[in-house]
């Protein structure tokens, strides 16, 4: 019962047409500056073409994606509708068709306009522009076709241009969450898109299956299931061929593939006693890092694939701490509070985000594994747990139980921004931030 | 008339195959009459097997009844849970007591395997409470072990967080989740 969450994704979106590169590849924004003002940036009402019927449901789904990935990126200030002077049955959505004058008085310094067409046999053609107003130059145009289904992914695909375009770095708005979601019972794998769309299921067991973890090619995942007995390590493609990884009685659980793609860390056990494991990536020759008496387990590892975080108890309450990828030079990390667990390193390398208990609720922490420096970064209301970032290091998803029912939440690493992507009655945990 | 034999015969039937159950090798004279017993589905069924045990009721072509059939093992063995501390794999004196009591039920029971599931309350990581549930359930498998009840009899499987016992999100709960658990195969 898997491997049909992908059957969106087996129609390519074609790429159409596309403006020549810019020669002045002038970067608008340096997102990694402290204080970055935002760029202020006009959102138009998405138009129909060459005789489309107009269509508001789809121009507000394009709309939508755009302006949410836009604010979501924090290097965006998406203007309010209510401020726009130009007339929407006028104005055309290329260079010239319009009046640039428009946007400069209400200080827009960006603009993005979106056509839409809908040929004879439901197909979909978005064409986008981006434009400097006050420069009165397009930036870049993009002219994609795809099934209506794939319209959320084409604006997702122009955003991320607008990324690369103003910041020089690469978008995550392709990105997609794996988790875990309780219900009847069991516990399921699911993936979503960053921002809580287009959900799939990727188990259907009905048994507990938890820790899910990408390959680093975004090919598929590892995950932990009960469903032969004893909690045991798979790998599932995302065409759905699965592997069982490891076997037989003990926990093998948290698995995480080195960055190379080679190596797999996990928390496995023998004799009862919790160890931090290595395998190759079909899960043979166990090799086992950690040899005290103690809970170690939740292996991270560095970015570079030398360095492997982990929790230990051996001091009487878990702690992190870190070890080269052969087990030597352990350090502890965290010294703050009783109960400091769940390491994730970031992809910049810098910082090490955590889940550590303080007066009896849990918050993400980030720590920097050389200075020991630890700084709280989610922790006002409820429980909040699982931290694992974005691939560009900017973002953490975790979960949260401050509605009532654990939901998946995204915050940047300044905890500045914070929005909730799922929502309804079902706990969701265990996010695991998908590579590019 | 012919009712009344179907239902002897199936009586008949049903000894044979309990006889064959519970007293093994026993029955050998009967394979040809075997198939009959799924036809006469229609006729009152588990119950009259209850009553064959108290007073065995003529059995007159019956060749081999001697074993009188012993009732079936379905004595319960039961054992007790013992239960934590939050983050906590040590056992307490009302652990032991309980431990103790269980070593000697299973002392009893030689033929009894047990599975000791480890949980946790839901507070806290997943993952390091699979280790907990884990510590857990090795904590107690050891003191039975220690007891002189032998390794090979148990079994432990770490539930973590995942299959609490009771769902409120309080300490009442919670402090009915963190234990382990005896399950008697």
């Amino acid at each position: 019962m898997t491997g049909h969450f992908l059957r969106n994704a087996t129609f390519a979106i074609i790429l159409l047409s596309i403006t020549p590169a810019d020669a002045l590849a002038k970067v608008y924004l340096d997102i990694n500056a402290p204080a970055t003002r935002k760029l202020p940036v006009g959102i138009p009402v998405p138009v129909p073409l060459e005789g489309t019927v107009p269509d508001p449901v789809l121009s507000g789904e394009i709309r939508d994606v755009l302006a949410g990935d836009l604010t979501f990126s924090g290097v965006f200030r998406v203007l309010d509708p209510l401020l726009y002077l130009e007339d929407e049955d006028q104005a055309g959505i290329r260079i010239n068709t319009f009046l640039f004058d428009d946007w400069e008085l209400i200080n827009s310094e960006a603009l993005i306009k979106t056509g839409y067409s809908v040929g004879p046999s439901g197909d979909v053609e978005l064409e986008f522009h981006l434009f400097d107003v006050f420069q009165r130059r397009e930036l870049v145009a993009k002219k994609w076709r795809g099934t209506v289904g794939q319209v959320r992914r084409m604006a997702h695909m122009f955003a991320n241009e607008v990324m690369e375009r103003i910041t020089g770095g690469d978008g995550i708005f392709l990105t997609s969450i794996l988790y875990v979601q309780s219900g009847g019972g069991g516990k399921e794998i699911h993936l979503m898109d960053y921002d809580g769309k287009n959900t799939r299921r990727i188990t259907d067991n009905g048994s507990i299956n938890l820790s899910p973890s990408w390959w680093p090619d975004r090919s598929g995942l590892i995950y932990t299931s009960y469903k032969e007995g004893s909690p045991d390590l798979f790998s599932l493609s995302l065409d759905g061929k699965e592997r069982r990884l490891t076997r037989g009685l003990g926990i093998d659980v948290g698995a995480k593939i080195s960055p190379d793609g080679r190596t797999i860390a996990f928390m496995g056990s023998t004799d009862g006693n919790p160890d931090v494991f290595l395998a190759d990536r079909e899960g043979r020759v166990r090799n086992r890092l950690t040899v005290l008496r103690s809970v170690d387990g939740s292996p991270a590892w560095s970015p570079d694939g030398r360095r492997i975080a982990f929790i230990s108890d051996r001091y009487g309450s878990p702690q992190i701490f870190v070890m080269n990828a052969d087990g030597s030079d352990v350090q502890r990390v965290t010294y703050d509070g009783n109960y400091n667990t769940s390491p994730a390193w970031s992809p910049t390398g810098d910082l090490i985000a955590y889940t550590s208990r303080v007066n009896g609720r849990f918050g993400i922490f980030l720590v920097n594994p050389d200075t020991l420096e630890a700084r709280p970064l989610v922790g006002e209301a409820g429980d909040n747990e699982d931290p694992s970032w974005s691939p560009d290091g900017r973002f953490i998803a975790f979960t949260s139980n401050r509605t009532g029912h654990y939901q998946i939440y995204l915050v940047d690493r300044e905890g500045r921004r914070e929005i909730r992507v799922t929502s309804g009655r079902r706990d969701k945990f265990s996010p695991s931030w998908s590579p590019r | 008339m012919s009712l009344k034999k179907g239902r002897f015969l199936f009586l008949v039937v049903t000894m044979c195959v309990l006889a064959l159950a519970v007293a093994v090798g026993g029955c050998r004279k009967a394979p040809a009459e075997q198939p009959p017993v799924v036809e006469p589905a229609p006729a009152p069924e588990p119950e009259p097997v209850v009553q064959a045990y108290e007073p065995p009721p003529e059995p007159a072509p019956m060749p081999e009844p001697a074993p009188a059939p012993p009732p079936p093992p379905v004595k319960k063995v039961e054992l007790g849970d013992v239960f934590f501390a939050f983050d906590k794999f040590d056992l307490t004196e009302e652990s032991r007591t309980t431990l103790a009591d269980n070593a000697d039920i299973l002392m009893d029971n030689p033929d009894a395997r047990i599975l000791i599931e480890g949980h946790c309350d839901e507070r806290g990581t997943r993952e390091y409470n699979l280790g907990l549930g884990e510590r857990r359930a090795n904590s107690a498998q050891k003191y039975l072990v220690s007891l002189g009840i032998s390794p090979s009899r148990i079994e432990t499987i770490s539930y973590g967080e995942d299959r609490p016992f009771e769902m409120g999100h309080n300490e009442a709960a919670w402090s009915k989740n963190r234990r382990a658990h005896f399950v008697v195969r």
